[in-house]
């Protein structure tokens, strides 16, 4: 944490919590593989660790997170502490949050107190769930098999392949909004998230539904045979579930800017 | 991660690796932002002009968030 006259660094945080306890974190390589430390300030503590500005300041963070192999070991390793600590009830905060020095940490602690352990309290005992759903490709796959016989030929049916693209699509999308409203009935919180781009995620299916659920431990099990019950019951999406998360999604405080959509869709 | 006694939950969920896309939704595209005192935080990086925007801003989160509203 010794930063020399000449350098300057700053805390980056990962996380606020209650009952934290160091050794939790002892040999756990934070961003930029520096320890993990714990800020407190009464009973809440914040995750942090020390970052150099020269390499996290500004601009080098921005050209860091543009950079997807930078971004992937910085993403990882933020997220592998969040997860570390969510053994506890926590509050993830947004990647990339970075705080002078620890009297900050200890002041935003202090001034947040309140809206912390709201937070805390709505998340404790509980985890985040993610459901995806894309269309299953057998579902969508075309049966054309024949050559088209004209130029007109060609045109009539490409028109109505894409209409009938359209309408599947339409269908599917629907159906995935179904699911979303069956899995947010079994969950205490939901939010959907923006579809993932392909581009990303390698993957080519399209994807219908995106979204995290806020789960009693104890009723995991209970989520994942709906889960497992959806699948059966609606062949045309592929479901992939992933988690337990650290309450990503649901860890928020007035005075927080993320959106959470718990909304039903339109 | 499955021992002959825990539930078949880590293989029902395909958690063994994670993928990173589902870690960007949650670590950009969520998580509490504090204003104020932050020195620096993601809102202040302007990820969105540089090559990543498209792929970056697929993850944030739905509806208007000051956030990402940069500039293109």
């Amino acid at each position: 944490m010794m930063g020399g006259a000449d350098q300057q660094t700053g805390v980056w945080v990962y996380a606020i919590g209650r009952q934290l306890d160091q050794p939790a974190f002892r040999d756990l390589p934070g961003v930029d593989t520096a320890p993990v430390d714990l800020v407190r300030a009464g009973d809440l503590a914040a995750v942090v660790s020390s970052v150099d500005l020269d390499r996290f300041g500004a601009d080098e963070l921005k050209r860091a997170l543009n950079d997807l192999d930078q971004l992937e070991q910085i993403a990882r390793a933020h997220h592998h502490v969040v997860q570390v600590a969510a053994e506890r009830p926590i509050v993830p905060m947004r990647m990339a949050t970075i705080y002078d020095d620890e009297e900050s940490v200890r002041l935003m602690l202090i001034e947040n107190s309140g809206a912390f352990t709201a937070a805390l309290h709505r998340v404790e005992g509980r985890q985040e769930w993610g459901v995806k759903a894309f269309a299953s490709p057998a579902a969508s796959a075309s049966p054309e098999t024949t050559a088209p016989v004209s130029g007109a030929d060609y045109l009539k049916r490409r028109q109505a392949s894409l209409t009938a693209a359209d309408e599947s699509r339409r269908a599917s999308s629907a159906e995935a909004d179904a699911v979303y409203r069956r899995l947010a009935g079994s969950a205490e919180a939901a939010r959907r998230h923006r579809p993932q781009d392909p581009r990303l995620s390698g993957d080519r299916r399209l994807m219908l539904l995106n979204a995290a659920f806020l789960i009693d431990s104890s009723a995991a099990g209970t989520f994942a045979d709906v889960v497992e019950d959806i699948r059966r019951t609606h062949r045309s999406l592929d479901l992939e579930l992933t988690g337990p998360w650290a309450p990503y999604s649901f860890a928020t405080i007035d005075d927080t800017v993320s959106v959470s959509s718990t909304e039903e869709p339109t | 991660m499955t021992g002959p006694n825990s539930t078949d939950l880590a293989e029902r969920s395909q958690w063994e690796q994670i993928a990173l896309v589902d870690i960007l939704d949650r670590v950009l595209g969520t998580g509490v932002v504090i204003s104020g005192e932050v020195t620096l935080s993601i809102a202040d990086v302007d990820l969105v002009h540089v090559s990543l925007h498209a792929l970056v801003s697929s993850v944030r989160p739905q509806g208007p968030g000051p956030l990402w509203a940069s500039r293109p």
